[in-house]
Order: structure tokens, then C-alpha cells, then sequence
């Protein structure tokens, strides 16, 4: 009687250790995952960020029209806010720069990427053919 | 009063259960923030690359800003004048010229260059900019490279009515006793001088007026050109104004008709690059444009059926006299002498032997023998340069279809 009330409660002992060493590795793999995924989410967002940016100084520098100063897109669940900006350099130079802008979540600020390039004045031909 | 042994057996499973869990776990976690992290390192770069691209664009534009303050008339402002640099090797050849362009500093911290080059001898006037830019380092290494090449306006096109007779002179012409002068014009075979004349071989711009009658009579035309037939021995039309015009001051005309919009300065500006590119008549490839100073008399042979040259007499060159060309020497191409419309600086002149075109300032008064001048087709080549439909000759503006990129 007395060696299955120890038995028992070895089992219960070694059950417990088991669950904490269990719960602790699962716990920082779930940390571990919870990070890469958060990575995941702000890489994803900043490719989408970097092809938002890219394209609005594409349509700045090739003058496209319309090629609107600010707008915003909804892409996968994330609203960008995108902004071009034309700043004149000199007479014949005008630096570009487009910022794109998305919330991060609530326990932190709002990120942001900045891409900027520069444009000339020189004319382009009418004709087709080089030489 | 110990557990039994199948008892302890059963707590070192469950242990072992349990780190193989945990370890499955974090192997698991592992592999999929691997995968994250390679995902996250591919995506920085390409942030990197497109940052470096941008600022290579960036660079290109700026180099383009600084083509557009460019002064043709002044030399100080040709990039080309101040500063040479070894070309790229892919750029073979002495004809290639090549210099940096001077760029402000990058704007965010990166490094950015602009390279300039241009062939001297086919197109002096398309500029290519090669222009390499690479992020601060915090991006890491990624260099971006543009190429763009402009046209500028170093050299006006050659007209297109541009006159192809095989003398061009604003005067009257003679030829001395004893010439075996010949005036031969383009030919329709292959045959200068022996076959059917295919164009013009003389074009006067000046008659003058002897009777002072307001206009030009077949004889007054017929003693401005006082060439035996002997001299034109495949015919071919002898143009001569119909009415009485002023020659001075210098009108050019000869210039004017050959040259069109082209500008002396632009020759000798065109020569002395060539020169300090290092070309000569004796290099591969060899020099195509020369602008002469000097009044001595001209001994060397220049240019080839294939590989024609300009051969010019300053007015400088012509201060006294025209600077003749040896009997026997052999120019393929053109050849301009700057009289200032001074018949004196011509009297007795000699041709060598050219075979191309022959353009004078002036008349040719008792032109010496042993000088032979063939028309040739190709007498243009070397200043004839391409301009394609829709440029503008006279303001600097992109080559369309020239850009080209290349990320590393």
C-alpha cells in the first residue's frame, strides 16, 4: 500500500517536470515562430512598400500621366499611404523622392521607406531611329 | 522501499518523450525562421539593388543637367578639354575619347560617378554617360551601372543639297602654261575621268561684272572660266551665277555651299581633339580631320578610298598665300583652303592629287599643272555625320533606344 502511494506520486512529479520542460520548449518555439512571422509580415510589407515606391518614381521620372502626388493603396490587408514629392535642384535638375507609409500594429509607430532619384530637363527626340 | 525498476524506466521515457518534442518543436521553428530569414535577405537585396539604381539614375541625371549648360563656343566648358581618363575596355580604339564628368556630392551618403566618352572619328557628337552609383554602406555593396548616350551639338549635320562638284571656288580660274591640270567629276562607272560625267565638276559662286551691265553674259562666264578642255577631260557642267554679286566683304560661299551650318570652329575644335586623342595619318584608325595652321606647303599623303579625310587651310594658313600641295601627293576626301575670297593667295596654286572634292575661298588664277582633281562619292565621309529624322542639330537631347542598365 504504502510503495504504490510512492509510485504514484513519483509519476505525479515526474509528470509535472515533463509538462514544465514541455511547456518552456514550447513556449520559445512558439516565441521563436511568432518572430519569424512577424518578420514575414514586415518583409512582405516592405517588398510591397519598395514595389509602391518604385513605381511612383517610375511615374515621376517618365512624367506618365496621371502621376498624382499622394495616394493610398490596400494591399493584403495593409493600407500604404504613398507620396511623391519634386524638389528642384537646379535649373535643369529636379530631385524626386517617394515615401511610402503603413501602420505597424498598435505597440508601435508607423513605418516608413524613402526612395529618392533625380530627373534632367534634357529633352528627348521626336524621331525613332539611332544612329 | 524503492520504485521498482520498470517504474523508473517509465520516468526516463517520458523525459525522453518530451525533449524530442520539445526539440521536434524548435527544429521545426527553425526551419521555417530560416526560410523567413532567406526570404528577408533576398528581399533587402533587392532594396539594395533598386536603391542603387535609383541612385545611379540619380547620377545619370545629374550628369545629364551638366551636358545641358554646355557651351559649344567654349572650350573651358568642354568636359573632354579638362579632364581625360583611360576608357573603359570595352571601348577599343584610339578614336575613343573618354573623361569624367565632375558630379556634387551624393546626396545620401553613396558614392556615384559619371564617365563620358565618345567616338572621335564617327561620332563626336553622340556623347555616351556611363554612370555607376552604389548606396552608403549601412546597404551593403550593391553598384548599379546606366549607360545613356546624348547628342550634342559639337558638329552641324552636312547639308543635304550640299554640293558635290569636283572643284568649288568664289572666283575666277586659269591655269598656267604648260598645266596638264584635270577637273574630273563623279563618273557613272568606276573610271574617274574616262567615263560619262555623273555630276558637276566645277561650281563658281563669283563672276564678276565687267561691263557693269547688272548681269552675267555667256562670255563674261566663258573668260571667269578660262580652263582649256584638255583640263576637263570627262566634261561635265561648269555652274557660274547668273547675276552680279558682292564677294566682300567674304561672303563664304564656297564654304557655305560644301559646309552648310558646320563652323570653322567647329573643325578646328573637331581637329584638335583628334590631335590630342593622338591620332595621326600613320595610326589605326587614323586621323580624319585635319585644320591647318601653318602656311608651309603640304607634302603628305591623307585619307583613303575607305577611310577619307578634311583637309583645311585656315585663313591663318592663307595669310599670304595658300599653302600648296606637292605635286604627286594624294589626298582622298576634301580640301578647303580659306582665301578670304582673295584671288592673290590662290594665284598659282596646286592641287597634288585629290580625290574627293576640292573647295576654294577664292578664285584659282593660273592653277598650276600636275595637280588632278577627281570627284569621288565617299569625298564626305569623314565630316558627314548621322543625324537621325527628328533631331535637332542645334540643342543637346537624348539618343532614343540608348539606355541600357546593368545591376551587380
Amino acid at each position: 500500500m504504502k510503495q504504490a502511494r510512492q509510485a504514484s506520486g513519483m509519476a505525479m512529479v515526474e509528470a509535472l517536470v515533463a509538462s514544465a520542460l514541455l511547456g518552456l520548449g514550447l513556449l520559445g518555439a512558439t516565441r521563436l515562430t511568432t518572430h519569424a512571422l512577424d518578420a514575414a509580415l514586415r518583409t512582405r510589407q516592405e517588398v510591397q512598400a519598395s514595389a509602391l515606391a518604385a513605381e511612383a518614381l517610375d511615374c515621376a521620372v517618365a512624367r506618365r500621366d496621371p502621376c498624382p502626388a499622394s495616394t493610398q493603396r490596400q494591399q493584403h490587408g495593409t493600407t500604404y499611404t504613398v507620396s511623391v514629392q519634386r524638389t528642384p535642384v537646379d535649373a535643369n535638375l529636379t530631385a524626386v523622392q517617394a515615401q511610402v507609409q503603413w501602420p505597424a500594429g498598435a505597440m508601435r509607430p508607423q513605418h516608413s521607406l524613402v526612395w529618392q532619384t533625380r530627373v534632367s530637363a534634357m529633352p528627348g527626340p521626336l524621331g525613332l531611329s539611332s544612329p | 522501499m524503492s520504485a521498482r525498476p520498470g517504474q523508473q524506466q517509465q520516468g526516463a521515457a517520458t523525459l525522453l518523450l518530451v525533449l524530442g518534442l520539445v526539440l521536434l518543436a524548435t527544429l521545426a521553428s527553425a526551419w521555417s525562421s530560416r526560410a523567413i530569414l532567406i526570404d528577408l535577405l533576398a528581399s533587402q537585396g533587392m532594396t539594395r539593388a533598386a536603391q542603387a539604381r535609383l541612385a545611379a539614375q540619380a547620377a545619370l541625371a545629374t550628369a545629364e543637367a551638366t551636358l545641358l549648360q554646355y557651351e559649344a563656343s567654349t572650350p573651358g566648358k568642354n568636359p573632354f578639354v579638362r579632364q581625360t581618363q583611360t576608357c573603359p575596355t570595352d571601348l577599343k580604339g584610339m578614336q575613343w575619347q573618354c573623361s569624367v564628368l565632375p558630379l556634387p556630392a551624393h546626396p545620401q551618403g553613396g558614392s556615384w560617378s559619371a564617365l563620358l566618352a565618345r567616338d572621335l572619328l564617327k561620332a563626336p557628337h553622340v556623347w555616351q554617360i556611363r554612370a555607376s552609383a552604389s548606396g552608403p554602406d549601412r546597404l551593403g555593396q550593391a553598384r548599379a551601372r546606366l549607360r545613356a548616350s546624348v547628342f550634342m551639338p559639337v558638329i552641324a549635320p552636312r547639308p543635304t543639297d550640299a554640293s558635290d562638284a569636283a572643284l568649288v571656288i568664289n572666283g575666277c580660274a586659269s591655269e598656267g602654261a604648260g598645266s596638264m591640270l584635270q577637273v574630273c567629276p563623279l563618273s557613272r562607272g568606276s573610271q574617274a575621268c574616262t567615263d560619262a560625267p555623273a555630276g558637276t565638276a566645277i561650281l563658281n559662286h563669283f563672276v564678276p561684272d565687267t561691263d557693269k551691265n547688272g548681269s552675267i553674259s555667256t562670255s563674261e562666264r566663258a573668260a571667269c572660266m578660262a580652263l582649256a578642255p584638255g583640263s576637263l577631260p570627262a566634261g561635265g557642267a561648269l555652274h557660274s551665277p547668273d547675276s552680279p554679286s558682292q564677294r566682300f566683304p567674304c561672303n563664304r560661299a564656297a564654304w557655305r555651299s560644301v559646309f552648310g551650318n558646320i563652323s570653322p570652329e567647329q573643325i578646328r575644335a573637331w581637329s584638335q581633339a583628334q590631335e590630342d586623342q593622338g591620332l595621326h595619318h600613320l595610326s589605326q584608325p587614323a586621323r580624319s580631320i585635319w585644320w591647318i595652321d601653318s602656311p608651309a606647303d603640304w607634302t603628305r599623303q591623307l585619307g583613303s578610298a575607305q577611310a577619307p579625310v578634311l583637309l583645311v587651310f585656315s585663313s591663318q594658313a592663307c595669310a599670304v598665300r595658300c599653302p600648296r600641295i606637292a605635286a604627286g601627293v594624294q589626298i582622298h576626301g576634301t580640301v578647303y583652303a580659306d582665301a578670304g575670297c582673295d584671288d592673290e593667295k590662290m594665284r598659282g596654286w596646286q592641287a597634288g592629287h585629290v580625290q574627293g572634292q576640292v573647295v576654294v575661298e577664292a578664285g584659282l588664277p593660273q592653277l598650276s599643272g600636275n595637280s588632278q582633281i577627281w570627284a569621288h562619292p565617299h569625298a564626305h565621309a569623314a565630316y558627314n555625320l548621322h543625324w537621325p529624322v527628328g533631331i535637332d542639330p542645334g540643342r543637346v537631347q537624348r539618343v532614343p533606344g540608348s539606355r541600357t542598365e546593368d545591376t551587380q
